[in-house]
Formats: C-alpha cells, sequence, structure tokens
C-alpha cells in the first residue's frame, strides 16, 4: 500500500498543466472581459521599441473592420496612449498586466487569433514586420 | 470513551474504523502542515514541499493505526527537514544591510515624467547641462531628447527630433551628448544618416559613411547603441560597436572572424572594425542563444575600453585603438554550474538557458571613486508556462560585483528581481543610481519614477 502512496506523491512532480493556445486566449479574453470576435489582434509595444510607426499603422487598419478586437499589451497606459493618440485609444483594450506575455499569447511580433463561425480557434498568425505589406489576416 | 491524547488501540485499522479517526487524524494533519506552511514561508520553502514531508511519515508508516506513532514520526522527520532548510539558506550580501557594506542604500531620487515621457531609460547618458548634473533620456516616444536635473528630478530641457522631412533620422537608436553644439543623433543597424546637431535641434551635418570592409553584407554596419555599449565619440571619430547578423546557436557560428566593434572617423567619413574585436577564444567551440554571445563594453576614464561578455567570467581590457589586451578572471559567487552548450537550440529552449543559469550583463564605470561595477543575472528555476518572453529574465534576482582601479573584487551583492530596471542605473556624483523600472515591478508610478541611490564606497 505504502508504494502507492509513493507513487501518488512522485505523481505530483509529474503533472503538469497543459493548457492549449485556444484555451489559453479564451481564457485571456474572459480575464479582460473582453468579448469574443472573428478576429482578435493582440500587439505588444514594449517588446519592439524600433517598432513603434508599424504598430500604430497596424492598429490603425485593424481599428476600420468591425471584425477585429484590438488587445495593446503595455506596462504604460501613457505609452499607448502617446504612441496611438487619442482618437485610436477608445477603440482598443489595454493590457496593462502583461498577462498576454505571462500566459505566451505574444512575444515579439503582434499575432492574430481568428475564430470560425461557432467560436473554435482556426488560425494564430504572426504579422512579421520585416515584409513591407503589413497585410491582416 | 472519549481520551485526551487520542491514542487508538494499538488493533485500531485506521482506514477500515473510518469517520471519526480519519477526521481527528485529518484535523491534525491539517494542524500541523499550517505551523509548517508559515515556517515554509519564511524559508521561501514551496507548499508542496510541506506537504510531502508532513504527509511522508504517515504515509510510509508502518503503523499507520497508531496517531501518537505518526506524530512522533511526523515530528522527527520535519525537524529534520528544518535543519536541512536551515543549513541550506544561502548566505546571500544584500546591499547595505546590517553590516559594514561598500554599497548603500543612501537616497532616492524621482524623476517627474510630464505627458510626453514614459518610464522608459534604455538609451541614456549622464552629463552636465546648465550647472547641472543630467540625465539625459532618449525619449523615442516622443521622439526627443530629453534632459533632466539629478538634483531635483526635474525636465529642465527637451530637443524635439524630426519625425518627418529630409533631416530625420529612421530608426532612431542611440544618441551622444558631446557639448551644447555638438549632439550626435544615431539611427539602430545602420551608420547611414547619423546626424550632428545643436541644442535648437537644428541640423548641423549628416553622415553616411562608406565601409569598405569585407563583410557579411558589404557596406552594412549594423550599429548599435544603448546603456550597455554606448557610441562614444573621441577625438573626431564614433566608436561603436555591431551586432552580429548570424544565429549563434547554430554550430561554428561562434568561430567565426567577426569584428564587433569599429570606430567611424568623422574626418574621413570612413569606417575601421577592430580586427580584435571578435568573439573570445572561450566561445569558439561553443553554440549559445544570442543573449549569452553579446557582451558590454564601455570606455572608462583611462580611455581603456572593458568587455564584460555574458558568458565568460573573464573581464577583457582593450586600449583605445584595440590592439592590445589584458584579462582579468573574476567569477560571480552565484554561478556554480557551466552553461550548457545547445547547438541550434529553438526559442523555447534558448529562454530556459538564459534564465536558468547565471549569467554577466551590464558593466559601468564609477570615474568618481575609481570603481567597476558588473551587474551579473541569477539563474532560477524556468517556468514554462509563465516565462514566455525574454522579458521573464527581469524576475530574476540579481547581483552587482564591486571592483576598485586594480580589478581586485571588493564585493558581490544581492539584489531581488522584479523590483529595479538594471539596464536603466547608471553613476552619478552620489553613487549608483538604480531605477525601480522592472516590467514586474507592481508599483510603478508612470508618472514620478523612484530612482534608489546607492552609495559606493
Amino acid at each position: 500500500m505504502k508504494y502507492i502512496y509513493l507513487l501518488a506523491i512522485l505523481s505530483l512532480f509529474c503533472c503538469k498543466k497543459s493548457s492549449s493556445q485556444e484555451n489559453k486566449i479564451e481564457e485571456y479574453l474572459d480575464t479582460l472581459e473582453i468579448p469574443k470576435s472573428n478576429k482578435v489582434l493582440i500587439i505588444y509595444i514594449d517588446g519592439c521599441t524600433s517598432c513603434f510607426v508599424n504598430h500604430k499603422t497596424l492598429t490603425e487598419e485593424a481599428s476600420k473592420n468591425d471584425e477585429y478586437q484590438i488587445i495593446v499589451v503595455t506596462k504604460s497606459r501613457k505609452k499607448a496612449v502617446l504612441l496611438l493618440g487619442e482618437d485610436l485609444i477608445p477603440k482598443v483594450y489595454l493590457d496593462t498586466d502583461l498577462i498576454a506575455v505571462e500566459s505566451g499569447l505574444v512575444s515579439g511580433f503582434p499575432v492574430v487569433f481568428s475564430f470560425s463561425e461557432d467560436g473554435r480557434l482556426m488560425n494564430v498568425t504572426q504579422i512579421d514586420y520585416s515584409s513591407k505589406n503589413l497585410s491582416l489576416p | 470513551m472519549p481520551t485526551a491524547d487520542f491514542h487508538l488501540p494499538k488493533d485500531a485499522n485506521l482506514f477500515q474504523e473510518g469517520g471519526l479517526v480519519q477526521a481527528i487524524l485529518m484535523l491534525q494533519y491539517t494542524f500541523v502542515t499550517e505551523i509548517f506552511k508559515f515556517i515554509a514561508r519564511f524559508f521561501q520553502v514551496e507548499v508542496v514541499q510541506v506537504h510531502i514531508v508532513i504527509a511522508c511519515p504517515l504515509l510510509l508508516s508502518d503503523k499507520p493505526q497508531d496517531i501518537n506513532y505518526f506524530m512522533r514520526k511526523t515530528f522527527l522527520y520535519t525537524l529534520f527537514a528544518l535543519i536541512v532548510l536551515t543549513s541550506c539558506k544561502s548566505e546571500k550580501g544584500k546591499a547595505g544591510i546590517g553590516f559594514e557594506s561598500n554599497l548603500v542604500l543612501a537616497d532616492s531620487l524621482i524623476l517627474h515624467l510630464d505627458e510626453k515621457s514614459t518610464s522608459e531609460f534604455n538609451y541614456h547618458q549622464i552629463s552636465e547641462f546648465a550647472k547641472n548634473e543630467s540625465f539625459l533620456n532618449l525619449n523615442l516616444v516622443n521622439q526627443s531628447l530629453d534632459f533632466y536635473s539629478l538634483e531635483t528630478g526635474k525636465l529642465i530641457y527637451r530637443i524635439p527630433l524630426n519625425s518627418h522631412g529630409p533631416e530625420v533620422v529612421p530608426n532612431l537608436g542611440g544618441f551622444f551628448f558631446h557639448n551644447k553644439d555638438s549632439i550626435f543623433i544615431l539611427p539602430k543597424m545602420s551608420l547611414f544618416n547619423t546626424t550632428l546637431i545643436d541644442l535648437n535641434g537644428n541640423f548641423s551635418k549628416g553622415y553616411s559613411p562608406i565601409s569598405h570592409e569585407d563583410q557579411l553584407v558589404p557596406g552594412l554596419i549594423n550599429h548599435f547603441s544603448n546603456s550597455a555599449n554606448p557610441t562614444y565619440f573621441i577625438k573626431n571619430s564614433l566608436y561603436f560597436d555591431q551586432g552580429i547578423l548570424k544565429n549563434t546557436a547554430a554550430p561554428g557560428v561562434l568561430a567565426e572572424n567577426y569584428r564587433l566593434s569599429g570606430r567611424f572617423n568623422l574626418d574621413t567619413d570612413s569606417v575601421f572594425l577592430f580586427p580584435k574585436s571578435g568573439f573570445p577564444h572561450f566561445y569558439q567551440d561553443k553554440t549559445f542563444p544570442i543573449y549569452l554571445s553579446v557582451s558590454s563594453r564601455i570606455l572608462d576614464s583611462e580611455l581603456q575600453w572593458i568587455y564584460s561578455w555574458n558568458a565568460l567570467d573573464s573581464i577583457l581590457i582593450f586600449d583605445l585603438e584595440m590592439e592590445n589586451k589584458k584579462s582579468f578572471y573574476s567569477k560571480s559567487k552565484y554561478r556554480d554550474q557551466n552553461f550548457p552548450s545547445i547547438a541550434n537550440a529553438g526559442p523555447s529552449e534558448s529562454l530556459e538557458l538564459i534564465i536558468s543559469n547565471t549569467h554577466y550583463c551590464k558593466i559601468i564605470h564609477d570615474p568618481y571613486r575609481k570603481r567597476y561595477l558588473r551587474f551579473v543575472q541569477l539563474g532560477r528555476n524556468f517556468d514554462p508556462y509563465t516565462d514566455n518572453s525574454i522579458s521573464s529574465v527581469f524576475k530574476n534576482d540579481f547581483s552587482i560585483m564591486i571592483y576598485n582601479e586594480n580589478w581586485e573584487l571588493q564585493d558581490e551583492y544581492f539584489f531581488n528581481g522584479n523590483i529595479y530596471n538594471l539596464y536603466h542605473s547608471f553613476i552619478g556624483k552620489k553613487g549608483l543610481y538604480m531605477p525601480k523600472t522592472n516590467p514586474f515591478y507592481t508599483s510603478l508610478d508612470e508618472d514620478n519614477v523612484v530612482f534608489d541611490i546607492f552609495e559606493i564606497k
């Protein structure tokens, strides 16, 4: 019997939380109380200091498309306002606790999560600023 | 009949008698666990370890039916565990606490940030300006060069930098303040369009040097300048560092000959890359992620280049033209294992390697007290669920090694992670300034940033 309990204890070290990308994005949207839409664009503006112009262009583009929810990840609300301007700020959600970074949803370049009509995650697309055409999926 | 000491009959079977006995046992277990959880928090031990320590004697007991036997065994196990935990607690020399120290928290400064400034101080310089010891910061969000008094913490001057027009510096990535008539505005990833302006922001001259060196991409200088590797203006030349363009995790890359530092002669508009500025010999048979394959390089008041490579214990010292080299072996007391050399490590593997291994990062010179300060990021357990970005390295604790002018190590001091941003730290007349601008610092006031000032003895 004691060996069974010993195995149970050892299993404590083996249990790992497994969380798919789909679960992570859903938990994330729930945490920030953001309604799910067809596309969710997450931009981490503290990650690349030489990408400010691209961040703004991308946010402007996405804000013109009703399919998109835009989440700007930054420690500094002030920085988001300075960077995007007063007009764009009401159109974005701010993640000032960097939850998207902690949970691994974004690390460098912006990411678009695309969902199907029934809410299933279909695609995750990273926007590469090195290409001249900043096209959204 | 109830008993005061909860002693069970010898032949009672704990797992069959059920209800009351198990409830008593659970109560005792909970009570003991809570006491030791409290102690564990003091010793910074995981709560799960407490459960294991306390549950082990119960579960492995030969006589699980005897509660007193269990309690005795629990007591002995936990006493043993506590002795082990106490003896394992490392001596961490915290700066300025309780003993004579070469680094003492003496004061603090509040830097007042206006509505156009954020707490990003990656590109800064300390200089005398308008009779003030001043902190100059390249404000990338506002595209300006901001001057703060280190006496009052207030913004005393601002130079707006052109963001449009022919004189704009694309990809702004550094500056060097020489005097009020000569301020170099530097691009990132290139030296093309390096610009000289004056205090009013007026354009004086533009530079686009031609490099005739045999390089990976001919003519391209992957220039960068930040607080750990500033570009300097000396004798009408800009001395700079450039980043490697290859994947350092691939076998053989670190063995190649590179020239990572150079001189841009402003008179002749030409670039010379120093032949001895490549990777030290230590790197040549290894593979490392790029973060461990870089160095911090500064110029001291004797016009010597000081190199602290992130994975190398030794400090390398060159003369100005990088012809003669000296080295001093000096290892952090927190670095107790060699770096694993993993070929072609992917992003996650690289991140784990960086976060879990103690490594060097930034070196600064204190010209007032003739000291050198070397920052060391201390390895910790990698958590694949929350360590998802290179910024997670700011959660790591760090230490500061202090050397005298003869490179004799004076001491090494421990600092907790999550508070200071060591890349924003600098030396002023009062000592070492360390801002509380760590990305994981939860009490950051975006308008009033606290810089702790440590006196250096």
